[in-house]
């Protein structure tokens, strides 16, 4: 996903509440688009049909 | 070296027990070593002489009035700096907390000074437990023992450090990724991460994700590794995530070797993964089982090729928990790649979460049909000997990616873990055989590692550090 310095900028606002400076948004960019990009492959991920993958969180402890 | 120095927990303590070694004896040589050492190795950020001595002489005292409280009373013991040691700053290697002092113990810290540990130090570690390099720390770059222009591994690596060069008998770390078993495998001692929920977390200053965060110990041998777990292992009501289980001596059986024990050997993942040299001392390693009486079996496990997207990426309790901090901007962190990881991980999404969570369960339901099929795994601790400080600094080279790839995975299942040394790389350098055995099954591991460890190297190496530093030991 291409972002441009504008789009990080209000980002970096929405979540942080302060503003960055222009260096730091030109640094952070690239990496932002590249965290993105790896969830959105997370998302198009299939996992199959198994309903024990559709669990949160299953405590493999606690299983007779 | 002296021998005093270079002993085993086991060595040790029936000397102190018989009162031919006094606990203050002890107590002055590891602290004429860190005087000595620390200064090239920062393995410790506090060290309180005169606490330690006072604390060795009570000890003293105690077993002189027949007092003995077991193989821990008297021994000079480190503590990660992430782990509440009351009255003592807790600086998790951030200068943000260079002046916190937490006025309580953790849990793991009360059961150590109730089997007379003495708390020597506490040790330091990659800032905030947040990499398993421990490149960086407010307190100093801590240098692997085996070659100062190495890293140690971490996040606990002062404390493998401490271990590995005998400025501490044992120490306590954290593993949430595998910060225990990376900075063992590295400086070639023992770490171990009990079954989740065995040991408990109270005091861990704060928790890094607390679906995966660990306390376990860093000892010189896997006798000492079993005895530090008879004083860690408990039911704790402060940790919702402690489980009530039985006292056991994790000691008991450890001699009855491996005859007979079902060993997976994964086809998949780990080995693919690891370096040349590793893949060959870890499969000798295997092979040595084998000759001690072990059913070598494969095993695959191919969620594991998700294991990125369920072990990084993702919002963490720690993540949450240093956004103030965080807003506060780059300079607030020493290590500058910290900075943006946190800053990046908060453009996660729950739904990225969930998805994460999903394979963490496919993952561990692999793990879990494979170990009714053997009763171990084995495989290399970690893909590579320790890497260069000049390699961990380049951002290209993406070590600090790299260290938790092949010991997260059992951070993610809650499966007992331990890495032992098997051996060194051309370079001379220390290489960590992983062996994981099913949930509550943590003597096993311990008997596996125990035996091969008696069959080879018999036990602690010293590192050339501790072997040249003669003076005044």
């Amino acid at each position: 996903m291409a972002l441009t310095n504008e789009m990080v900028s209000a980002m970096l606002i929405e979540v942080f509440e302060t503003d960055f400076d222009s260096a730091e948004v030109e640094r952070l960019r690239p990496l932002i688009e590249r965290h993105l990009e790896r969830m959105r492959q997370l998302q198009d991920l299939d996992l199959g049909n198994d309903p024990r993958a559709m669990a949160y969180i299953t405590d493999h402890r606690l299983q007779p | 070296m002296s021998d005093l120095a270079r002993k085993t927990i086991h060595d040790l303590a029936p000397l102190i027990e018989r009162r031919e070694v006094s606990p203050v004896e002890v107590t002055r040589e590891v602290l004429a070593r860190i005087d000595a050492l620390d200064r090239r190795l920062h393995a410790f950020i506090t060290v309180r002489p005169d606490e330690a001595l006072a604390a060795a002489r009570q000890a003293e005292l105690e077993i002189g009035r027949g007092e003995y409280r077991g193989p821990l009373h008297g021994v000079p013991i480190g503590i990660k700096d992430n782990i509440a040691v009351a009255g003592w700053p807790a600086t998790n290697g951030s200068a943000a907390m260079r002046d916190f002092v937490p006025d309580y113990d953790a849990t793991a810290v009360t059961r150590l000074r109730e089997a007379g540990a003495l708390i020597l130090g506490k040790n330091n570690q990659h800032e905030w437990a947040l990499s398993g390099t421990s490149l960086w720390s407010a307190f100093g770059r801590i240098h692997n023992p085996w070659d100062e222009a190495r890293v140690p591994g971490g996040s606990s690596g002062g404390s493998a450090a401490a271990v590995s060069a005998s400025l501490a008998y044992a120490s306590v770390g954290s593993d949430n990724r595998g910060s225990v078993r990376i900075p063992a495998s590295y400086c070639g001692v023992v770490g171990l991460k009990a079954t989740y929920g065995l040991v408990s977390r109270f005091g861990q200053l704060p928790a890094t994700s607390a679906t995966t965060d660990h306390l376990g110990p860093l000892a010189k041998d896997v006798t000492d590794a079993a005895l530090l777990l008879n004083v860690l292992a408990g039911h704790d009501p402060a940790d919702p995530t402690s489980i009530r289980s039985e006292p056991k001596d994790y000691t008991d059986g450890i001699r009855h070797g491996v005859r007979g024990l079902r060993v997976g050997v994964p086809r998949n993942f780990f080995f693919e993964q690891a370096a040349e040299d590793v893949q060959i001392l870890v499969r000798q390693a295997i092979e040595q089982l084998e000759v001690l009486g072990a059913e070598l079996r494969p095993v695959d496990l191919p969620s594991l090729r998700h294991l990125s997207f369920a072990s990084g990426g993702v919002p963490t309790e720690m993540g949450n928990f240093l956004l103030p901090l965080v807003k506060q901007g780059r300079s607030a962190f020493t290590d500058p790649m910290l900075w943006e990881r946190l800053v990046i991980g908060q453009f996660s999404r729950a739904a990225d979460a969930i998805q994460a969570a999903r394979i963490r369960n496919l993952i561990g339901w692999e793990f879990k049909a494979a170990m009714e099929q053997v009763d171990l795994l084995a495989m290399p601790t970690m893909m590579t000997c320790a890497p260069t400080i000049e390699d961990a600094l380049d951002p290209a080279k993406r070590v600090s990616d790299g260290v938790i790839v092949l010991t997260a995975p059992f951070n993610l299942n809650g499966m007992p873990t331990i890495s032992v040394p098997c051996g060194f790389t051309g370079e001379g350098l220390p290489v960590g055989l992983s062996l994981a055995g099913r949930h509550w099954e943590d003597h096993l591991v311990l008997r596996a590692a125990y035996a091969y460890e008696q069959a080879t190297s018999g036990g602690y190496a010293v590192p050339p550090i501790a072997q040249e530093q003669a003076v005044g030991s």
